[in-house]
């Protein structure tokens, strides 16, 4: 399945107030604890990268960082970012085994359709090593619709989500809830889930 | 100016067990809630006091600036803690006065680091005594715990 158009389409045209509203915000508790929890050097995923802030962040603690998002406009930006080996990849083109010590997967996958989520998270936890750690940020709710910018998206509730994550083999140990404004500026609910492969 | 309040409460099934934790963040100008919001979230082995100590860290973490708030917990362990046993703790390497290491200590630190960037006020509350804000911060808790709650029991063939 090709990535949407129209979402695509969407970061590319507010691509400069998208950039400044991720490297405006703090680097929240979830990256902080992604980062502590691998080792220096480790092969770290950063799966929709966006403009590369968290994959700097990642790069500047030690991690060895390979970026990918499906927007060239994104990668484009990430690519300059110290120590960001970024490239265009579509959910899709991801592939190997025992690959990476870490996957961020952060409000990502939240752009692909539900029928293709679980084929997405069988090809990661294939490609995460076993042990491995993954975070997964999604807006929570239910349905797929557009929001006002154009993007698509897909809401899952918390039950549906821990319930698709360990179907897939994760087993998740750790998961933080709230409230916040994105680009749109409605405030939505969110939730970021950490769990070993 | 509004006053900022975090109401933070923990919970565990088990100790250790699956726990969760939560806070109630509320801007208020008088009696009146400005603003509100909330977060919680849960781990799959965890303690009661570091689902307490948790809640108080997430809610320091949730400030974009530094502020002015009061804390407002249930756990006389995070605020005896944090106002009293922490500055022992520091002088003494994390060790405790019995020279062992202190219990939850990297969590200790956690919430050290985010209490430098505030000026906070730390009170206690009796826990599930009728604090309407202390019982959202508790549901929020149990919420967060939720998706690491193990499947209730089947119920025993012929109990259907």
């Amino acid at each position: 399945m090709s990535p949407d158009k129209a979402t695509l389409a969407a970061y590319a045209a507010r691509l400069d107030e998208y950039v400044r509203l991720m490297d405006g915000q703090s680097d929240g508790p979830a990256l902080a604890a992604f980062i502590g929890g691998l080792q220096g050097g480790a092969h770290v995923l950063d799966l929709g990268c966006g403009p590369g802030w968290a994959a700097e962040r990642m790069a500047a603690a030690g991690l060895t960082v390979e970026a990918t998002d499906a927007s060239p406009e994104m990668v484009a930006v990430a690519a300059r970012r110290k120590g960001v080996t970024a490239r265009v990849a579509t959910f899709d083109d991801i592939a190997g085994t025992d690959i990476y010590d870490g996957i961020w997967a952060h409000f990502s996958l939240l752009h692909a359709p539900r029928a293709d989520m679980s084929r997405h998270l069988a090809t990661l936890r294939r490609a995460l090593k076993p042990g491995g750690l993954i975070h997964i940020g999604m807006k929570t709710g239910t349905g797929e619709h557009r929001d006002d910018l154009g993007r698509f998206y897909t809401y899952y509730t918390v039950d549906e989500l821990h319930g698709l994550l360990t179907a897939a083999g994760f087993v998740p140990f750790s998961s933080r809830t709230g409230r916040d404004k994105g680009l749109a500026g409605r405030p939505e609910d969110w939730i970021e889930i950490a769990a070993h492969g | 100016m509004a006053d900022l309040f975090a109401y933070t409460d923990g919970a565990c099934s088990g100790n250790p067990g699956p726990g969760g934790w939560g806070v109630l963040l509320r801007a208020m100008d008088g009696a009146r809630v400005v603003k509100e919001r909330e977060l919680s979230g849960g781990e799959a082995e965890t303690t009661n006091n570091r689902m307490e100590l948790l809640a108080a860290i997430h809610a320091l973490e949730a400030l974009k600036t530094p502020s002015s708030i009061t804390i407002v917990t249930d756990s006389a362990y995070v605020k005896n803690g944090v106002t009293g046993w922490i500055h022992g703790w520091k002088k003494n390497g994390w060790r405790t006065a019995a020279k062992k290491p202190v219990k939850n200590a990297e969590l200790w630190q956690r919430l050290d680091a985010a209490r430098a960037r505030h000026d906070v006020t730390w009170e206690w509350v009796k826990g599930h005594a009728g604090h309407p804000e202390n019982e959202r911060a508790d549901e929020l808790a149990r919420a967060g715990m939720k998706p690491f709650k193990p499947d209730r029991p089947k119920p025993a063939p012929g109990q259907v």
